[in-house]
């Protein structure tokens, strides 16, 4: 056991109880504790004013019933709103054509008919006026990734490509006997696929053609839209099922009706149409036909070869040319997403709109003519979203070789891999590229690329001086001129 | 109960509060205070230096005679009180010389002869001091400003001094071979970064790019990583004036983008040598010697540790 007192304090004990004559240190009689140490709250309160104050205040009883605890209010936490349905689809797909940031060029030309395959266009930057606008608008001609809110204001590049399919347009309009044009357009990415076919429907319409887009050929085989067996009609059995698609045809329908309403006005029809269209005979127009199926998918599929048998099959009456524009074909060359009755895949061609069209392009020498009045056929690739298809890049790689006069009995000529499975539908398709061109879109050329940096510089996007070595500087970086790289750093802030 | 025998509690019994600690001390203080020095005197063992201490001044000093004694000898070395006398001395003697020839010409960087200065170890030894790393970094500073005098007009002193402190049988230190253009105007540049590895051929063109081949738009969708692959031609302003052909394996994107940094800027050298300082202001010709720290047992990653968990 401790002493409950420090030894020293306890020492002192006998010098506080000696008289006061004596000199002492008197320190301790401060420290010496006059309360016992265990128990200070008391003696503290004693003289304390603000425990004495408190004495005429009611105190209030605490509550017993009732939570002791603090209540915390709820947070209510702001949770932001989802975007409405369809509002970020259409986010996706909103076309911008316009920046009203960007400076407006001055003296820039617009592209029209006159100017249309002015070789002195070659490289310049023109723009697109507002009818030309609408109709490329509603034939679903402009996309996401084509750059068109950069600027003030539509307008696109004149390329060497772009004049060599005006001036067979042109040869197309003035020849006498019908003749079709048909062109499979190949590249990297960014390469300007797209848009060569955007600039060839931009020709079309200065020249009244008739035109029909497939934007994305991705849609026909995705298993996206409705699909229905197709009844064999005629004795002979057909090899292998096909399908058709109401919805696409409608769509497709609806694009034709909308770019082309003035054209399809002026049309009457050449041959007779099934009965079961509601139409007055003697004075329905293309139009009103065409407008039904845009109207009902139910009537899609019928209307849409009436459609096709108008245009096609010569008649009394004159028809436009007609062109066929369709993007990403390579979906095309391989199953589809579909499935049959039994749950085998479908091949892409066995779907009616994709075989017609393909038919049309690949036609074997001795069928007839595909257009009443001749027109151009441009089917791209894609360079993005390619699916891996070898049978189809074997056709092209065939196609290359003979645009290198390569002879097909020749060692290098490409042939289907031994021991490989070929695509036989694909494979088909090779008998008709007697007529298929392949325009192989390469890298701009040097003035094609500085007159492109130039309409960046001359928009405000671009801070810089294009010279000689910038140029050069942009066009090593862009893979020697790839049109979309060189927007790509024609764009990029430099900070 | 008085406080001797308070104090003579058994210590386990007895404590001490702090109030009375600090009086003690006080108390202590002020008893010393008042003691008169005889009496501390009596306390102190050791004899006291200040009574017989006999200090007696110098001899004043006679200006009149200049042979007389000095007033104390003086070293012949200023720094001979120093810790590291031979190094201060070196620095003293590199320092005047830099200051007396600082008129002097200087060679441009591509003509100046290649020097190879002693090794940190190399001087140590030979001066037997202690001497730390960034203090010997100031000799060399030195030295390569000594190095950069015109040779036409380098004085003698120059030359002798700079031989002392050349690293012996330097001479003979390998130069790098001198590349060749082969019998098709190409040039070969290695390149190293990461994991991977560079070799690209460089001819004069027109500025076509293929990596692997393919293209460089393709082979690097990312502009920076094209822009730093072609970094060695983008200073120079020769982007249209070669075409390159790149082979480049192992590691990933950036690993092989910066690794055609390198390979392309050796490769260039060959073609033009006198682009070397250009190359090596804008970073293309120091190989990047970093790899990836290896991972160590007991932890995560090279430096990640485990979470700490309570039991």
């Amino acid at each position: 056991m401790s002493l409950s007192v420090c030894a020293d304090c306890l020492s002192r004990l006998r010098v506080l109880n000696r008289p006061k004559t004596t000199y002492t240190v008197p320190i301790a009689a401060t420290t010496f504790p006059r309360v016992s140490s265990f128990h200070s709250s008391s003696a503290a309160a004693k003289n304390n004013v603000l425990v004495k104050s408190k004495k005429g205040v009611k105190v209030i009883p605490p509550k017993h019933r009732g939570s002791q605890s603090a209540k915390m209010k709820k947070k209510v936490r702001e949770r932001p709103k989802p975007p409405a349905i369809g509002e970020r689809r259409a986010q996706r797909h909103r076309i911008v054509l316009s920046n009203t940031n960007a400076l407006e060029v001055p003296g820039m030309e617009d592209w029209s008919k006159e100017n249309m395959v002015d070789v002195q266009n070659a490289g310049h930057v023109l723009g697109l006026d507002g009818a030309l606008l609408d109709k490329l608008r509603d034939c679903k001609a402009f996309k996401t990734t084509q750059n068109w809110s950069l600027f003030r204001r539509p307008a696109t590049l004149i390329r060497s490509e772009t004049i060599k399919i005006g001036q067979e347009m042109q040869d197309i309009n003035r020849s006498q006997d019908t003749k079709t044009v048909r062109q499979l357009i190949t590249g990297e990415r960014a390469s300007g696929k797209s848009i060569l076919g955007l600039q060839a429907m931009c020709m079309a319409f200065m020249n009244d053609w008739l035109v029909l887009n497939v934007p994305e050929a991705q849609e026909f085989i995705n298993n996206t839209s409705s699909y229905a067996p197709l009844k064999q009609e005629g004795t002979q059995p057909q090899s292998e099922q096909l399908y058709i698609q109401p919805h696409l045809t409608q769509a497709l329908l609806t694009r034709a009706l909308h770019s082309n309403e003035a054209v399809l006005k002026t049309l009457k029809f050449n041959h007779e149409f099934p009965k079961h269209l509601p139409l007055k005979q003697g004075t329905a127009t293309l139009k009103d036909l065409v407008q039904l199926g845009a109207n009902d998918h139910t009537f899609a599929w019928p209307v849409w070869q009436a459609f096709w048998r108008e245009i096609s099959e010569p008649g009394a009456k004159p028809r436009p040319p007609v062109l066929i524009v369709v993007d990403g074909v390579d979906h095309w060359m391989g199953p589809s997403k579909y499935r049959s009755a039994e749950y085998e895949i479908v091949h892409a061609h066995q779907l009616t709109l994709v075989r017609q069209f393909l038919g049309l392009f690949f036609s074997k020498p001795g069928e007839s003519r595909p257009f009443a009045n001749g027109g151009a056929l441009l089917f791209s690739t894609t360079g993005s979203n390619s699916p891996a298809y070898p049978t189809f890049s074997l056709l092209i790689n065939q196609l290359r070789a003979r645009a290198q006069n390569l002879d097909a009995s020749a060692p290098e000529f490409p042939l289907p891999a031994p021991y490989s499975k070929p695509d036989a539908h694909v494979l088909e398709l090779m008998s008709g590229t007697g007529d298929v061109e392949l325009i192989d879109l390469k890298s701009l050329s040097v003035a094609e690329s500085k007159g492109y940096m130039e309409y960046f510089v001359r928009s405000g996007l671009l801070r810089a001086k294009i010279t000689e070595s910038s140029l050069a500087e942009l066009r090593g970086l862009s893979g020697g001129g790839v049109v979309g790289e060189l927007a790509k750093l024609g764009r990029r802030a430099r900070l | 109960m008085s406080r001797s025998a308070v104090r003579a509690l058994p210590s386990a019994l007895s404590w001490t509060c702090r109030q009375c600690r600090l009086n003690s001390v006080q108390s202590a203080q002020a008893r010393h205070a008042t003691l008169p020095i005889v009496a501390q005197q009596n306390f102190s063992t050791t004899k006291s230096i200040r009574v017989d201490a006999q200090i007696r001044a110098a001899p004043e000093i006679d200006l009149s005679d200049a042979n007389a004694v000095p007033a104390r000898i003086i070293p012949s070395s200023p720094s001979y009180f120093t810790a590291s006398p031979v190094f201060n001395d070196h620095v003293l003697l590199l320092q005047s010389l830099v200051k007396k020839h600082a008129s002097l010409p200087t060679a441009p960087p591509n003509q100046t002869p290649r020097a190879v200065w002693l090794k940190l170890s190399q001087y140590r030894s030979s001066t037997g001091e202690k001497i730390a790393a960034s203090k010997y970094s100031k000799v060399l500073d030195l030295l390569t400003r000594l190095n950069r005098i015109h040779p036409r007009v380098r004085p003698r002193e120059v030359k002798q001094v700079l031989d002392r402190f050349r690293r012996p049988g330097s001479e003979e230190v390998q130069k790098a071979k001198p590349g060749k253009i082969d019998e098709y105007g190409r040039s070969i540049g290695l390149g190293r970064r990461k994991e991977s590895t560079a070799k690209v051929y460089l001819v004069e063109g027109t500025g076509e790019v293929m990596v692997n081949g393919r293209s460089i738009v393709q082979m690097f969708p990312r502009v920076h990583d094209r822009e730093s692959a072609l970094w060695a031609l983008k200073v120079t302003e020769r982007m249209d004036k070669y075409n390159v052909f790149a082979l480049v394996s192992g590691g990933g994107v950036t690993g092989q983008a910066e690794s055609v940094t390198l390979a392309l800027a050796k490769a260039l050298l060959v073609h033009e040598p006198a682009l070397k300082p250009a190359l090596r202001r804008a970073g293309c010709v120091t190989s990047d010697m970093r790899r990836v720290e290896r991972k160590k047992p007991g932890r995560l990653k090279a430096r990640k540790k485990p979470a700490w968990v309570k039991r």
